[in-house]
């Protein structure tokens, strides 16, 4: 197993303002001091409480945010330290599937030209095979080729979702972040993406660092699992381990949710 | 029994495309609310419940033909004026959008967004209605509120801003709630807490809700009749349990069957 991404002691922090006039009060520590990395072919899935840092993990990991402390490595490389082709290359490398569809797809540009971009970009295909490679996408996610002239807002929530999942592979990646990338689909068509992933990380041995907030389908999809909390990693074991004897309460309350009552207090 | 507080009788959406042929994204849906009720609509991703969430108020794009009739608290919202309608949404009907984060306005603070709401359809003003707001952050999990009421939109993360927009819209104080996928970013133990607050309004004020949700769990915790919709069609429309415990339909054991099938063992090998 070859790493890709390696997340050294990275923290990220952000200005805590408050009052009307928004002075700065001090900071919200997002993310503080985790360590992860995440190899060829291996499945790590990430789970944690709304607000628990996972989304600001995932943009470090990316490199779409700069770290306060710490770096995170891409191939050995410091994102912020990649110039020119050296980070067009690792754009590649690393693809994501953001938490919210409507942002990260361009409101204007049809489905088919989504898919088309990155291809062309990182001059992967052109003519029929791209519109070949774009059929082919569609088809991944289980989305009907009629779709190819829709925009994003004439596309129902987990179509949407779909499409950005299709727009990450289509450079086929190394490493794919996906925040989740679930959690708007039904069960059916939620069930066949975990599917397609997992086939991905068999067969063409992808990197994947799956966000999700359901444990089970996080446990089902992922040999590893970190649990994060307030910033921190928690724990981090393999899925057996998690599942069978968890190290923390958190995840155990994780494990228990189907038991939690409504009406208890 | 009482008299439903929405009625749809045989409602149809197409959305007319560019060049492609017409959508018929919901065909002849008929169903009805009654006041305290929590109807959940399930199904596929593209079955339609979206559509049939936005055509109650007509909400939806001009390229969308709308067909049947609608009926909330006794108004014909398809054929009423554009103002009798405004005065509904976001009072007697309040929304939880699938896209929070696009529904949030992105140059307003959070506490400016809910202090609007409130003025706008409760009796509250000025301060109280600034502790109200901080009240409404707080019953949906918000911590340190009275603080977090001054951040914008993007300074909070994808749950905390599906919470918001829930507090947005019961800070309105509506008789009913639509509520699309209001819990999809939220972890169990959050997601508890405010399933018990939804029960909690819809005993004691007698809130109605429309809860489209594919997490059939959450429906099985909260929803008293489910209604099933199939490539834009309500195939099945029953109590929670009988739904769940014997489905009727192929589509709807189905979904069952698919719930089952991603479970805790490890399938990885
Ligand atoms: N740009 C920002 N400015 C200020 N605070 C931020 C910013 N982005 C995130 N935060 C804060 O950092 C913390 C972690 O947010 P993050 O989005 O990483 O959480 P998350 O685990 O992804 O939660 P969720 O499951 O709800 O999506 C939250 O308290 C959030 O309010
Ligand atoms: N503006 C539009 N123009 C054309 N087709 C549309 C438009 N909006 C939605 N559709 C189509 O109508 C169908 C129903 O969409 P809708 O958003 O109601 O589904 P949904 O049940 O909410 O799905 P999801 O669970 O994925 O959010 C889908 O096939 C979708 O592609
Ligand atoms: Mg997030
Ligand atoms: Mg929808």
């Amino acid at each position: 197993m070859t790493v890709i991404l390696e997340a050294v002691h990275v923290s990220k922090s952000f200005p805590r303002r408050g009052g009307v006039l928004r002075r700065q009060l001090g900071a919200v520590q997002a993310v503080e001091r985790v360590s992860l990395a995440l190899g060829t072919g291996e499945s790590l899935g990430l789970v944690g409480e709304s607000g628990s840092g996972k989304t600001t993990l995932a943009k470090l990991f990316i490199g779409l945010l700069r770290p306060t402390e710490g770096e995170v490595l891409v191939r050995g490389a410091s994102w912020f330290r990649l110039r020119g082709g050296e980070r067009l290359a690792a754009r590649r490398t690393v693809q994501f599937v953001f938490q919210d569809p409507m942002n990260s797809l361009n409101p204007r540009m049809t489905v088919e030209e989504a898919l088309s971009e990155p291809l062309s970009i990182h001059r992967l295909a052109a003519g029929a095979s791209r519109r070949a490679r774009v059929d082919a996408l569609l088809e991944l996610v289980r989305l009907s080729t009629s779709y190819r002239r829709r925009l994003p807002r004439e596309l129902s929530g987990g179509e949407r979702q779909r499409v950005g999942i299709a727009r990450a592979l289509a450079v086929e990646p190394a490493a794919l972040i996906c925040d989740e990338p679930i959690a708007s689909l039904d069960v059916s068509v939620g069930a066949q993406i975990l599917e397609l992933l997992r086939a991905l990380c068999r067969e063409r041995r992808l990197a994947l660092l799956f966000i999700s907030h359901d444990l089970r389908a996080v446990a089902s999809l992922c040999r590893r699992i970190a649990v994060m909390r307030e910033g921190k990693l928690l724990e981090l074991a393999p899925t057996e381990q998690i599942v069978n004897r968890p190290g923390h309460p958190y995840t155990t309350l994780l494990l228990r949710s189907a038991e939690l009552d409504l009406d208890q207090a | 029994m009482s008299t439903p507080l929405l009625t749809v009788e045989n409602l149809s959406v197409s959305y007319q495309g560019r060049g492609e042929e017409a959508v018929r994204a919901v065909e002849g849906v008929s169903f009805t609310v009654e006041p305290g009720e929590v109807l959940a609509l399930v199904g596929e991703s593209g079955c339609g419940k979206t559509s049939v969430a936005l055509a109650l108020t007509r909400l939806l794009p001009s390229s969308a033909a709308v067909s049947g009739r609608v009926t909330i608290d006794g108004l014909n919202t398809l054929e009423a004026a554009a103002d009798s309608l405004r005065a509904i949404r976001g009072g007697t009907i309040g929304y939880v959008f699938q896209d929070p984060a696009a529904s949030l306005n992105p140059v307003l603070t959070i506490g400016e967004q809910l202090v609007e709401a409130i003025t706008l359809h409760t009796e509250a003003r000025g301060a109280s209605a600034g502790h109200l707001a901080v009240e409404w952050l707080q019953r949906v999990g918000i911590v340190s509120a009275e603080e977090r009421l001054h951040a914008y939109p993007h300074e909070f993360s994808g749950g905390m801003q599906q919470r918001v927009c829930l507090a947005m819209a019961l800070a309105a104080q509506p008789a009913l709630l639509v509520a699309d996928e209001p819990t999809t970013a939220l972890d169990v133990t959050v997601q508890v807490q405010i399933l018990r607050l939804l029960r909690d309004l819809q005993r004691s004020l007698r809130l109605s809700v429309l809860l489209i949700s594919h997490d059939l769990t959450v429906v099985e915790r909260i929803a008293h009749r489910v209604g099933v919709l199939s490539a834009g069609r309500l195939v099945e429309l029953g109590p929670t349990d009988q739904v769940l415990r014997q489905p009727q339909h192929p589509y709807t054991a189905q979904l069952l069957q698919y719930r089952n099938m991603i479970s805790l063992r490890p399938n990885h090998q």
